[in-house]
């Protein structure tokens, strides 16, 4: 009954930090966005809508950061813009 | 230049100004010259459980408003030479303080100091703000309820945005007995969840509630919250945590004290 009792309250707490999670600022994701897409536009052609991103939360509270970028050209390193 | 740790935990009385004080009697008591800064200004209570209220004659808003220097307004503590307060205002004069008096404060204390503990109010508004940018330290405190454990994780969010070198948790008010039934949480478990290093597991105590409200001295409280306390000062001077192998050393004074009183 008592061990119950004691993991029982791990689970809430957990369950309580990763819903807390969820309320992070939804600007955050468009934060990232537009630094990857200025860090990355360096490197190949892309416009913004070339970057997905998705933010999520797994089972054990951790972030998952996805991100997918579709190019059809690199630029070619070490040669003048 | 000072060490300068805000004691924080963003619920309210989870016992950040006992430990501060407490803390830094230990650290004093160990040759190190210490002040207790108490930023909560117009709700202060630094003064009350250290027992200097009746010795105030300058407080942290007479120093900002040039009425006397910092070194006038610290009191000394009657049985820690080396302990001293600077204590918060008597009235609500908050609108008087800014930031950067107090980090002007901070700075000119620092130089004269080993430690700077500064009592950070509850709550993350500007009361909280004011005092996390003194710090470059942070000792979270939190009891092992999952309120307070919580508002302990958005505070350590919160601080992760400032340039904090050592930020860490003490989990105050454990129920040895309660933790070694299952019935409270295991501040492992909690410090695991939080992803954050533990300082100091401080057991719940009758004697701490009675010394915070005469004098704050540890002279009277029971061995175990002595050595608790002990060894919080001993890994924050020390820059260490608890581990694994205080786990197992945590647990097993535990039995040791069980079989004891049986």
């Amino acid at each position: 009954m008592t061990i119950v009792s004691n993991s029982v309250g791990l689970e809430k707490l957990k369950k309580v930090l990763i819903n807390d999670k969820h309320f992070n600022p939804s600007r955050l994701n468009e934060i990232l966005k537009s630094d990857l897409f200025n860090l990355l536009k360096d490197y190949m052609e892309i416009n913004n809508n070339d970057i997905i991103t998705k933010l999520e939360i797994d089972e054990n509270g951790d972030y998952i950061f996805r991100c997918k970028v579709r190019t059809n050209r690199l630029k070619m390193l070490g040669i003048m813009p | 230049m000072a060490r300068r740790i805000v004691i924080t935990s963003g619920k309210g009385g989870v016992g950040k100004t006992t430990l501060c004080a407490s803390l830094g009697q230990m650290l004093a008591k160990n040759g190190n010259k210490v002040v207790l800064l108490d930023v909560d200004i117009g709700l202060n209570n630094l003064d009350v459980v250290t027992g200097i209220d009746n010795r105030i004659i300058f407080d942290i808003v007479d120093v900002i408003e040039g009425k006397c220097r910092p070194k006038q307004a610290l009191v000394q503590d009657i049985n820690t030479p080396t302990l001293f307060i600077l204590p918060s205002a008597h009235t609500y004069n908050v609108g008087k303080v800014n930031t950067k008096d107090i980090i002007s404060i901070v700075n000119y204390l620092s130089q004269n100091f080993d430690y700077i503990l500064i009592d950070c109010p509850a709550g993350i508004d500007l009361g909280f703000q004011r005092a996390v940018f003194c710090a470059n330290e942070a000792l979270i405190v939190t009891t092992p309820h999952i309120s307070a454990i919580r508002d302990a994780n958005k505070v350590a969010s919160i601080l992760s945005n400032f340039q904090m070198t050592n930020i860490s948790l003490v989990i105050n008010r454990v129920r040895q007995d309660f933790v070694q039934s299952n019935e409270m949480l295991n501040p492992f478990d909690i410090a695991e969840t939080l992803k954050l290093p533990i300082s100091g597991i401080i057991p719940e105590s009758d004697d701490i509630s009675i010394s915070s409200s005469i004098n704050g001295s540890l002279e009277n409280v029971h061995d175990e919250s002595q050595m608790a306390f002990l060894k919080l000062a001993s890994n924050v001077h020390n820059g260490k945590f608890l581990n694994n192998d205080n786990k197992q050393g945590f647990f097993q004074k535990i039995k040791n004290n069980l079989i004891k009183r049986k």
